[in-house]
């Protein structure tokens, strides 16, 4: 079983790197920033021939929320959500990296969780995305029961907590293995059939 | 016995030569999976049953925020917060008072909005609770237990921003948006491991 020593190096591991990776966010927001619009253009125009969707950088330019969503409902109509390619896509990143990276287990394994991570990872990020363009924009003065489900969906898709969590979910299946949970557990109570 | 033989050798037959060479299977030639392939989906199925579990226990969770959020218990909720809040500052000598969901102080002014009511870090711990395979009775009392502990620690993360907001406004947002996160998550895994390690599991999650 492993000392309270390693877990806490591994706490502190992890808080070093997702420090660091955190710390670089002015540096490196903008260009991911830029990555996402680009990218995500790219999927949208592969995929949808009417244009639903348009990327682009938010007007005026906000720190927090960089990105803007356009939706064009009907010719002349567009909505619009702005949102933040930080909590979107850099900030799981840099969680997702700094969990595995501080995970006590060999570097190739290491390496390919975090390579299946990222995989993962960006696969949310475009769910998020296909899900407000499936879902469109809350309207905020439609009180009907169905916008309440479809802004509690988009609420839980694009919310801040889940950005914090789905890396958790994702590095415990990536990397975690059983005897992993063996080693780090101890032998479990097997369940007899009465 | 012999149709049975039969239908074997028709199955095996689906394998084509080259998939047989290439992926040599444990018990004849029927499957095109590697061995290697299947030892690690064996060793990972516990762990995404256990992830599945999270996440499922999570969406449920949600859902009830949701309806929470939309219920006028979340006004009532958040003013509490507030309120205590603005009575921890005071002990903290700021003259900290609470209007509605409103803190206000000489120094800062804050709001308690959705999101910064804690309950989700609580939302995750249940859920990693109910994923555990551990008795119900150890599950709750964890769950109890560990809920008003995250609870508390979002009243410091509170009071801390407040402070931080007082003596070093420019780092208030990477304070709140970067910092905090990860220590939350820090904590919530820590408290899981650290009840993990004292429980009996019983076998038919991590077996």
């Amino acid at each position: 079983m492993p000392s309270g020593r390693s877990i806490a190096a591994f706490a502190v591991k992890f808080l070093v790197i997702y420090g660091a990776l955190a710390a670089s966010g002015p540096l490196c927001g903008p260009a991911y920033a830029l990555f996402c619009r680009e990218s995500g253009n790219f999927m949208f125009d592969a995929v949808d021939a009417r244009n639903y969707v348009h990327i682009r950088a938010a007007v005026p330019p906000d720190a927090m929320k960089d990105t803007t969503l356009c939706f064009h409902v009907s010719p002349g109509q567009t909505r619009q959500v702005t949102v933040s390619s930080w909590v979107m896509g850099f900030q799981p990143i840099s969680l997702l990296i700094g969990l595995v990276l501080a995970t006590p287990v060999s570097a190739r394994r290491r390496l390919w969780g975090l390579f299946l991570g990222l995989a993962m990872l960006h696969a949310f990020v475009l769910a998020r995305l296909a899900t407000f363009t499936i879902l469109g924009p809350v309207v905020v003065s439609d009180t009907s029961w169905m916008n309440a489900v479809r802004a509690s969906v988009i609420d839980f898709i694009a919310g801040y907590a889940v950005s914090c969590f789905v890396p958790v979910l994702i590095w415990v299946a990536v990397t975690i293995r059983r005897e992993d949970v063996r080693r780090f557990v101890g032998p479990t109570v097997k369940k007899v059939a009465a | 016995m012999a149709r049975q033989k039969k239908r074997r050798s028709r199955r095996a037959s689906l394998v084509p030569a080259w998939a047989r060479s290439h992926f040599p299977a444990e018990r004849g030639a029927r499957t095109l999976v590697p061995r290697a392939w299947r030892d690690w989906i064996a060793a990972k199925k516990p762990v995404w049953r256990f992830t599945v579990l999270l996440f499922a226990g999570l969406a449920v969770f949600y859902a009830g925020y949701a309806f929470f959020s939309a219920s006028r218990y979340m006004g009532g909720f958040l003013r509490l917060i507030a309120s205590i809040s603005a009575a921890a500052l005071s002990a903290l000598g700021y003259e900290a008072q609470a209007d509605g969901a409103l803190v206000t102080a000489p120094a800062f002014a804050f709001q308690v909005v959705r999101g910064c009511d804690g309950l989700e870090p609580v939302g995750f711990l249940l859920a990693a609770a109910l994923a555990t395979p551990a008795a119900v009775r150890t599950r709750c009392l964890f769950a109890l237990v560990g809920g008003v502990f995250l609870l508390a620690l979002n009243l410091v993360r509170l009071v801390s921003l407040a402070l931080v907001d007082a003596y070093f406004p420019q780092i208030t947002e990477a304070i709140h948006w970067n910092a905090w996160p990860g220590v939350t998550i820090v904590v919530v895994v820590l408290l899981w491991v650290y009840w993990v390690r004292r429980v009996r599991l019983t076998g038919h999650a991590f077996g």
